[in-house]
């Protein structure tokens, strides 16, 4: 009888409930909101869902050393936690993403290019903001991208130059790409005016299949032969979008835009939530991280703004400055955020069209900043 | 380290600077390239017609150095080159001919002066008028003039 009560004690000692601590209850309450912020407010709901369930899943408290946690080498999750710590995923989602884009308005208006440039300024002020407070350059550099608002591009530099911090710096780029109706609106309203927010878009041209076609040529050879680092993202990127446009292979472009990058994105998302285990994610350091996020966020956002404001002033042609707003690569969901506060002034105003176009180039801005962060820090 | 001296120290400024310059300078060459493959892929699609454009200059270049004239007062002096290079148009045309349709073959060709040039070979009969406003080439006198 005694060695059953000891076996059921040792047992016991080994349960969650017995190495739970507040810090483990806390990190479970934060993966319980993303899940309440997917399903219930639909906040991008494809990456919050199986990032707030990774959340449970990687804290829920174990013994060390059964080879369970995602740290641990030969458990399951550390597995796949591989395509994270080699950027692999974030490749396979920029892939699916290539073969989902359509660049045609980009193409029919390429100045709109210019407010995705202009959005990157958040990712190079917070590099000075993270150094400021203390952060080694590499740890600033990834924490600068997040002001990209790409997930899978800072989780591709940040496995290239802090590991340590993938968590909570994929936590707070998809907590902040979710945020967009929360933290863009405002920054758009104040810094435009009612005149500028009513100006209307003129109709685009129409684009050729055979120039969506030449595109993706053309986008990689410019923009890789300028930051070779940034071929990883670009690369599959373009190829993803070749494969789309150029109808001949429609079976691999299906494929890439539906089940690769949903498998991708399940894999991504999870592994990324597990790795927020409440004693490596818990720091004061991760606080850091989303006040600097926040900044970097609502940086370019401003800076897009500003910059569609500035480019009204030379152009003859009028944009509606919302549109730098989408010039964060949070696709679609700034486009829709820029479209929304567009029609709250004018319900005919159809901005969404040409806030992709900013949002493309967003992507593509955000890969190559990632690329010359990359670059700057390896040998720092 | 930290704060300003911490960005002096990993070169910030100047990372930052260079960053966003090279994103920048990213994204405007390629808007700047994007902007002209539609005006690429319409020259290719008219290629026929540009190259015939070039033929037609290279045989305009080639015509003029077979008269080695360049100028028109030469060719209006000249009235036997003149009278040779205006025969392959008369061949053109049919026997009975309006000068109107002459002096359009002309100036298709790039030939100097056609007004002038026709009115010198109304004036030396090498077109004769048949009446009702139609013309005819005089080949006899052409070919005595060839000889002469």
């Amino acid at each position: 009888m005694e060695e059953v009560l000891q076996l059921f004690l040792k047992f016991g000692t080994n349960t969650g409930y017995y190495l739970a601590s507040y810090k483990y209850i806390i990190m479970i309450i934060i993966g319980c909101v993303f899940i309440y912020l997917a399903i219930a407010k639909k906040y991008e709901p494809l990456l919050l869902l199986p990032i707030g369930f990774g959340i449970l899943v990687g804290n829920v408290p174990f013994f060390k050393g059964f080879g369970l946690g995602i740290y641990e080498e030969n458990s399951v999750f550390h597995y796949l936690y591989f395509g994270v710590r080699t950027g692999v995923y974030p490749s396979i989602v920029f892939l699916g993403l290539g073969a989902m884009t359509d660049f045609s308005s980009l193409l029919a208006r390429p100045k709109l290019m210019l407010l995705g440039a202009a959005a990157q300024m958040g990712i190079f002020t917070t590099l000075l903001g993270a150094l400021y407070l203390g952060f080694l350059p590499k740890e600033a550099g990834s924490i600068a991208i997040i002001g990209g608002a790409d997930g899978p591009t800072s989780i591709f530099l940040t496995a290239k130059l802090a590991p340590h911090l993938i968590g909570p710096i994929a936590i707070a780029a998809y907590s902040y790409m979710a945020l967009i109706p929360v933290i863009q609106p405002p920054i758009m309203r104040l810094l435009t005016t009612r005149k500028e927010r009513l100006i209307r878009m003129s109709e685009p041209r129409e684009v050729s299949k055979k120039e969506r076609m030449i595109f993706p040529v053309i986008g990689v050879l410019l923009c890789c032969f300028l930051a070779p680092t940034a071929l990883p993202l670009l690369g599959p990127l373009f190829l993803g979008n070749i494969l789309k446009e150029s109808g001949v292979v429609n079976r691999l472009a299906n494929t890439a835009s539906s089940a690769i990058i949903d498998t991708a994105t399940i894999f991504l998302g999870f592994t990324v939530g597990a790795s927020t285990q409440a004693d490596v994610f818990l720091t004061p350091n991760s606080i850091k991280i989303f006040l600097l996020g926040a900044c970097a966020f609502s940086i370019a956002t401003a800076s897009g703004v500003i910059f569609g404001k500035i480019m009204n002033l030379f152009s003859k042609e009028k944009i509606n400055p919302l549109l730098g707003a989408a010039g964060v690569s949070a696709v679609p969901g700034s486009a829709r955020e820029v479209h929304l506060v567009g029609q709250k002034e004018d319900p005919t105003n159809y901005l969404l069209m040409h806030a992709m176009a900013c949002n493309a180039s967003g992507v593509i801005g955000s890969a190559i900043a990632a690329g010359v962060l990359w670059s700057f820090m390896v040998n720092l | 380290m930290q704060g300003f001296e911490a960005i002096s120290h990993y070169n910030g400024l100047a990372m930052a600077i260079v960053g966003v310059s090279i994103v920048f300078m990213g994204l405007v060459v390629l808007s700047f390239a994007i902007s002209q493959i539609h005006r690429l892929l319409i020259f290719w699609e008219d290629r026929d017609i540009y190259l015939q454009r070039i033929k037609n200059f290279k045989n305009r270049i080639l015509n003029k150095n077979q008269m080695d004239l360049t100028k028109g007062e030469c060719l209006l002096d000249d009235i036997k080159k003149t009278a040779q290079s205006y025969v392959p148009l008369i061949d053109q045309l049919d026997k009975s001919f309006q000068l109107v349709d002459l002096y359009n073959l002309a100036q298709q060709n790039d030939l100097p002066h056609p007004h002038l040039t026709i009115t010198k070979f109304r004036n030396e009969k090498l077109i004769i008028p048949e009446g009702a406003g139609s013309f005819t080439w005089n080949f006899q006198l052409s070919k005595e003039k060839d000889k002469g």
